[in-house]
């Protein structure tokens, strides 16, 4: 069984938290309108609040590098499967690669003639042990993660924010399996 | 009878039919002089119960955040009643893992106290109830009778990972700030990794990753049950058995309207 390198555990676990704290922060300052309009409500008069849209096509670039990076996922997957390792860990791997191919189609099927080809490369190109290719792939899954999560404070269509929603938890799944079939304790595997 | 005797008959019947309806008429009156004669003005029998009208509330993204935060606080007080009575006794994996998840649960609940007061709420700092009475308060009792104590606690604690994620999931599709939909999903994200945690707590190894089945044909918890995240309900089976063999059911479903932690 490999070890998880000390600087690996860190780094993503920084990440992590600064994710939250960044977006907690962001959300703290977008509040701010918010309120305003609330307190204008309360005035009686005219709230400046107005509902989020069902669509929005100025969200269609930020879905688009959505998918890019989807197509991304999808090739690192293959790349890792062509690894030696036992079947029950390949199994994984590409129940895995199908969830990103899933979220891929999920996307270019909201964005229907709007969606762009795919030109990615692999997200990461993972050779080793299966501890190595677990590694690097939670590394990739964070990244994506972390992309979709941030990718939420600028689409403004409230279906295209479901859809990102529903693929977020997921991704956060494969990290977490990841983590445990590559060996590290519960403690770590939580904050990858 | 005669035909005069039926018409003498008749007419008696409709004697006392007068005779009654004159009567009812006058208590009626005596009844209504009696009566409140605030209100309506328009005379009546007795007296009407005030009509009971449902106050006007607003969902409100401090509402959906507030609720948040109950719930965060329902799965830190599960975690230690079920730590408390001893239920996790014998599986240290699972002891710690329960701490971690309550560390994480309280600082959820910091983060989300920290986006409500930016907002101008005010933090609700304790578990939701309707949650509890409804589904945590007979789950733990299910769990006192059950024989496996310990696996119907995992599976409790599997059913609350799994409904704050999909809550979480849930609120992007109300909540107007994009900010906090993106806050809301990075604390859903953590949940989904507990629950995926519970489930390797519960069943080691990769044989429950993906979605299964026992022998018996029965579906086996899975670390990642779905491509998509779900909103849709979540079964819970804990507690002793009936005489038929079978455990009882309990039903989750994300907060509701008559769950949501409104502001006074």
């Amino acid at each position: 069984m490999d070890t998880q390198p000390e600087e690996l555990t860190e780094t993503t676990t920084s990440s992590r938290r600064a994710l939250l704290a960044s977006l907690i922060a962001g959300a703290s300052v977008a509040a701010v309108p918010f309120l305003a309009g609330k307190a204008s409500a309360a005035a009686g008069s005219t709230p400046t609040t107005t509902a989020p849209p069902n669509r929005d096509a100025a969200d269609n670039s930020t879905l688009n590098a959505l998918l890019a990076r989807e197509y991304a996922m999808i090739r690192a997957y293959k790349v890792a499967v062509s690894n030696n390792m036992t079947q029950e860990e390949k199994d994984v791997l590409l129940y895995f690669h199908a969830n990103h191919i899933a979220y891929a189609d999920a996307l270019k099927g909201y964005l229907g003639p709007e969606a762009e080809g795919d030109s990615s490369s692999a997200a990461v190109a993972p050779v080793g042990s299966f501890n190595d290719i677990a590694n690097q792939l939670i590394g990739a899954e964070r990244e994506t993660i972390n992309a979709h999560t941030n990718a939420l404070n600028q689409i403004s269509g409230i279906d295209a924010a479901s859809l990102i929603a529903s693929i977020i938890p997921t991704e956060a799944r494969h990290i977490t399996v990841l983590s445990i079939a590559s060996g590290q304790p519960i403690r770590v595997a939580l904050t990858n | 009878m005669t035909e005069m005797q039926k018409i003498s008959s008749s007419r008696v019947d409709r004697r006392t039919l007068l005779r009654t309806t004159g009567l009812a008429v006058g208590a009626g009156a005596l009844l209504a002089a009696c009566a409140d004669s605030e209100g309506s003005g328009l005379a009546r029998v007795g007296t009407v119960p005030e009509r009971q009208t449902l106050s006007d509330v607003t969902v409100t993204d401090v509402v959906l955040l507030r609720t948040a935060m109950s719930l965060e606080y329902s799965a830190i007080n599960t975690y230690r009643a079920a730590a408390d009575a001893g239920y996790l006794a014998g599986n240290s994996a699972a002891i710690e893992a329960a701490g971690l998840f309550i560390d994480e649960h309280q600082a959820h609940a910091q983060a989300l106290s920290g986006l409500v007061v930016a907002a101008g709420g005010t933090p609700y700092n304790k578990p939701n109830e309707r949650i509890d009475a409804v589904y945590i308060a007979p789950a733990l009792a299910l769990i006192a009778e059950s024989e496996d104590p310990q696996t119907d606690t995992l599976h409790l604690a599997l059913a609350l990972e799994n409904l704050a994620t999909a809550t979480y999931h849930d609120y992007v599709s109300h909540l107007n700030d994009p900010a906090l939909r993106a806050a809301a999903m990075s604390i859903g994200a953590d949940e989904a990794q507990h629950a995926a945690a519970i489930v390797h707590l519960w069943k080691p190894g990769l044989s429950n990753v993906a979605p299964s089945v026992d022998g018996a044909g029965n579906p086996q918890p899975a670390s990642v049950p779905s491509a998509f995240s779900s909103l849709a309900s979540i079964q819970l089976t804990i507690g002793p058995e009936n005489d038929a063999g079978q455990k009882t059911t309990l039903i989750l479903e994300t907060p509701s309207l008559n769950s949501l932690a409104y502001e006074d």
